[in-house]
């Protein structure tokens, strides 16, 4: 039902903290950067803005007012690249949205959090690359699995098979070595002699 | 993980029979009032421009005027947008004194340029023996209009671009970012500029071959004049193994050789497809454009010795 919905409505993407439903099929991808960010000289960081919606007086956002008064400024200062809005809205729980350069949205309530953990979800949004809802194939991923290429029939297979009759003296004097083991000894023991001389 | 709450308790229970009748006719009337209307991002409250534009210099590390930024971000539409809108309202529209801003054309124009020559000159760099012809169409590929869109949008000018529309087209895109790039150029100097466009145009090769970006159509025939020009004798096809011949899954390996001098061999289904084939692995080999071929350097390029003129 809400699946249907969504579909004819678009609605934003529903926060981590929220209860994750099975009626829904999750997207699923590889791990992945975007833009290859990072394999340039720089960079970036892919939070944009982030509003903190906060009410002056409840006591459930007393956690978020903390982090405000004491934080904020410090947070600013060391990411110039995010812009934060501070909402101030009566009697509402607080949230926090972060808009990420994809175009992205996340919204996480921080209801009854206190300052610490108010800090750690601001940071765990300013780490993030803004695609919550994607369930990963697998924790690692490469585009180019071998360097040495796959496996043929054909690798490393020597060229002269092609020329040779069959049946082939070579190829049977490997499988089954004409000479016995007294024989080999004495092949040694005779080279051996000639080792000494010389 | 699981909802322990059952929909009907989140909002009250609806064993009422008019409680479930109102929540119906709400679905309904929200089903029929469609979806919601495209709006900017500037129409909505949490929205303050400069620091946007404040915080777009920082996120990519470059010292730009915030003057210069809003002119580099402007779009012509925007401009025609607000001419309009003053001879509406009975203004003078031709007075371009009035004006205070001016479109971005001409910034991403000297963009383009920047851009164009620093892909051709590092992949010419890189690439030493691959043709001009495919350097071209590479660096063509990297500048058109969906790549640069994507890089453009992906870098969040998708919300900071001055425009008619709420959602910007791609020709806006490219125009804005471009226009960004010279930007830089104008505000700090060239070297800056061409770092930008290694960071994040040239950067769109990853995981992308250059011999698939340059599709060449006769490979046999290229393969033969570039053997010429080098002096060495035409290549000649040999097969080297063949399985599977009157099945459906035929496999034939073909080399090719120059004067009994190995130059490259692939498979295929028929002799005819992996003599192609092995055509295209020769000319990899002959343009040092393989697989075992080192990946560009993007943040080293300087540092390995291109020079910032000629």
């Amino acid at each position: 039902m809400s699946q249907l919905f969504r579909r004819f409505i678009s609605l934003p993407i529903q926060s981590i903290r929220s209860f994750h439903s099975f009626d829904e099929v999750t997207p699923a991808k590889y791990i992945s950067t975007r833009l290859q960010n990072g394999i340039g000289s720089r960079y970036v960081c892919q939070l944009q803005r982030l509003t903190i919606q906060v009410c002056k007086e409840f006591r459930t956002s007393f956690g978020t007012r903390e982090w405000i008064a004491n934080e904020l400024t410090a947070f600013a200062r060391q990411h110039p690249y995010v812009v934060i809005y501070v909402q101030p809205r009566r009697h509402r729980p607080p949230n926090v949205i972060g808009e990420y350069l994809s175009g992205d949205r996340q919204w996480i309530p921080l209801s009854n959090c206190d300052r610490s953990h108010v800090n750690w979800w601001i940071h765990s949004l300013l780490t993030q690359q803004g695609d919550p809802q994607w369930r990963l194939l697998k924790q690692m991923h490469t585009d180019s699995p071998s360097i040495q290429g796959t496996w043929t029939p054909f690798t490393n297979k020597p060229i002269d098979r092609t020329l040779r009759i069959y049946p082939d003296k070579d190829l049977t004097d490997i499988e089954y070595p004409q000479m016995t083991a007294t024989q080999q000894i004495k092949e040694l023991f005779e080279q051996e002699k000639l080792n000494k001389t010389t | 993980m699981v909802r322990l709450l059952r929909y009907g308790t989140i909002f009250g229970p609806l064993k009422d029979r008019w409680r479930y009748l109102y929540k119906t006719d709400l679905y309904k009337r929200r089903i029929e009032a469609g979806p919601e209307p495209e709006r900017f991002r500037s129409a909505l409250i949490n929205w303050n421009y400069d620091a946007e534009l404040h915080a777009c210099t920082h996120r990519f590390g470059e010292k730009i005027n915030i003057e210069s930024l809003r002119h580099a971000l402007t779009d012509s539409s925007f401009l025609n947008q607000i001419v309009k809108q003053r001879t509406e309202a009975g203004l003078a529209a031709n007075d371009q004194t009035t004006l205070s801003f001016t479109h971005n054309e001409e910034l991403a124009k000297r963009g383009e340029q920047i851009a164009e020559d620093f892909l051709r000159r590092a992949l010419q760099y890189w690439y030493p023996k691959f043709p001009q012809e495919g350097i071209d169409t590479i660096t063509k590929f990297l500048l058109s209009e969906p790549t640069i869109a994507d890089i453009s949008s992906g870098l969040g000018f998708k919300t900071l671009i001055r425009c008619d529309v709420p959602s910007p087209h791609s020709t806006m895109l490219k125009k804005a970012f471009l226009a960004f790039i010279g930007a830089i150029d104008e505000n700090n100097d060239r070297h800056r500029a061409e770092l930008f466009v290694a960071d994040f145009i040239l950067t769109h090769l990853v995981g992308k071959d250059i011999n698939e970006i340059w599709h060449i159509k006769n490979p046999m025939g290229l393969l033969t004049k570039v053997l010429e020009e080098n002096g060495r004798q035409a290549p000649e096809s040999r097969l080297i193994w063949a399985t599977g011949v009157s099945s459906v899954l035929s496999t034939y390996v073909v080399g090719i050789y120059s004067n009994k001098e190995y130059l490259g061999k692939s498979a295929g289904a028929t002799i005819s497809i992996a003599e192609e084939m092995a055509a295209r692995d020769a000319l990899r080999r002959l343009f040092e454009t393989d697989e075992q071929r080192a990946p560009i350097p993007f943040d080293k390029l300087y540092k390995k010795g291109l020079l910032i003129d000629k």
